[in-house]
């Protein structure tokens, strides 16, 4: 974790670097985007009901904000901190999904922008703990409810188009996980609205 | 305005997924092999041989594609049990008491059949059950998954169902309880298209397994549990991707600063 956000640092402060030779603070950090949208996790890999249906959408709320780091004119750097709001898994348990995110943004024209970048998922899972009978096919047997906190933090390769209009934005956001590796690489997608607050000239 | 934020703070769905411990016990190694255990007397009605075929098929379409989860179930092919106990012993469910024939002990995951009717009642449904985990501290140090041979109720199925059912019974060996979710491959009964897993059991591996920092599915930052107390399996996780993860890591960042120099 330690190293990715350095790597994050290096590319925020190279941008950084850069701008301060030629532009103020207010040039450097051109806006403050707030975000509101809904998070879909691991599209045709979750199994929605008993035919075999897939999750292709979901509505989990999720928050955000971030701030544009200009490096050129088209181009720019997006450190950005999204907050899936918690779900709660079952009697006493919530998960809680935060992503750190990096990206790369192309501006196209005024209204459309490419993105690439990475995150860091940090997935938390907490219960509360207890135990309850369930069904066993034969009767039923006593399991248990979760009585830890445990994290599970995933890189991702993150690529988005966003549509832009004056101060505001739509977006669709992909992360795609274990790129490296087939049989896990799995693609979860955000669908959210934008609203960027101009720190001026 | 107060109408938006009141829906985006409700909770969503809800799933339910349990262990089949109070403690949260889990395999301490990232890979685990699951085998066949061939017992000196060959099954009655289940053929170990196709289940040594389906056990690939269960670990891969199931466990092995959750990328927030370190665990690797790989099959193994057989092994012999040396023992008729597995075949024929009393012994019982997760959850409940066990009697009569003490849980043999074995690393990682045996899956055998057993045609014992105390633990599949005359004609009974039931179609695989897993023994009671053996459980040293907070670490699972093997289970045994017995298959039905008292009929012909699992040899009947689909092979999907099979693959299934398998699946299922390895979700316990690895810790985890039932779903009340049918969606859930954890669910106690078999649903007539199961082909992947539910959020719930998702969210169950993830729980007991998380991945530890995993750089675009390469390998761990900071190593996986396991090796970061000192163990590790050395077959190619934990600390054996820490270094060329690192290197990618400061190549791309050379990368970046070159592309700067020359703008």
């Amino acid at each position: 974790m330690i190293i990715s956000f350095l790597f994050a640092f290096l590319f925020s402060a190279a941008g950084h670097a850069e701008a301060t030779s030629t532009d103020s603070f207010s040039q450097r950090f051109k806006n403050l985007g707030f975000h509101a949208g809904s998070h879909t996790e691991f599209v045709g890999r979750v199994q929605t009901d008993e035919n075999g249906g897939k999750e292709k959408f979901a509505f989990n709320p999720l928050l955000g904000f971030s701030t544009d780091v200009k490096m050129t004119d088209d181009w720019m750097i997006i450190p950005e901190l999204n907050w899936v709001l918690p779900r709660e898994a079952g009697e006493g348990v919530t998960q809680n999904l935060i992503m750190l995110r990096t990206d790369f943004a192309w501006r196209g024209s005024d209204w459309w922008r490419l993105r690439v970048g990475t995150s860091l998922m940090v997935n938390n899972i907490k219960g509360e703990g207890g135990s309850k009978e369930l069904n066993n096919g034969n009767g039923t047997s006593r399991f248990y409810i979760p009585a830890e906190s445990r994290t599970s933090i995933n890189n991702t390769l993150d690529l988005g188009a966003e549509a832009m209009l004056e101060d505001f934005g739509i977006r669709f956001q992909t992360y795609i996980y274990s790129v490296l590796k087939s049989e896990r690489r799995e693609i979860s997608y955000t669908l959210m609205f934008s609203y960027y607050y101009d720190l001026g000239e | 305005m107060k109408f938006l934020f009141f829906v985006l703070l409700l909770p969503t769905v809800a799933q339910a997924f349990t262990l089949n411990n109070s403690i949260g016990a889990r395999f301490d190694e990232e890979k685990v092999n699951v085998r066949v255990g061939l017992n000196p007397t060959p099954c009655d009605n289940v053929d170990l041989d196709e289940v040594s075929g389906l056990i690939g098929d269960a670990m891969d379409d199931f466990w092995n594609k959750v990328s927030t989860s370190r665990l690797e179930l790989a099959a193994s092919g057989s092994e012999n049990t040396g023992d008729d106990n597995y075949w024929t012993g009393e012994l019982c469910l997760i959850g409940g008491t066990c009697g009569g024939t003490p849980v043999p002990t074995q690393s990682d995951i045996i899956v055998t059949c057993n045609k014992n009717t105390t633990n599949f009642p005359g004609g009974s449904s039931l179609l695989a059950l897993t023994l009671p985990n053996d459980i040293s501290g907070k670490d699972i140090k093997g289970a045994v998954v017995l298959i039905n041979d008292t009929n012909g109720s699992f040899s009947s199925l689909s092979r999907q169902d099979k693959v299934a059912v398998i699946a299922h019974e390895v979700g316990h060996a690895i810790g985890l309880g039932h779903s009340e979710e049918s969606s859930a491959l954890m669910f106690y009964k078999v649903v007539p298209t199961r082909t992947d897993l539910g959020r719930d059991d998702r969210l169950g591996v993830t729980y007991l397994y998380p991945v530890q920092v995993d750089l675009f599915g390469a390998g761990c930052f900071l190593g996986t549990i396991s090796t970061l107390k000192g163990g590790g399996d050395g077959d190619g996780g934990g600390t054996n991707t820490f270094w060329p993860t690192a290197l990618m890591g400061l190549l791309l960042a050379l990368v970046f600063k070159r592309t700067k120099k020359e703008t």
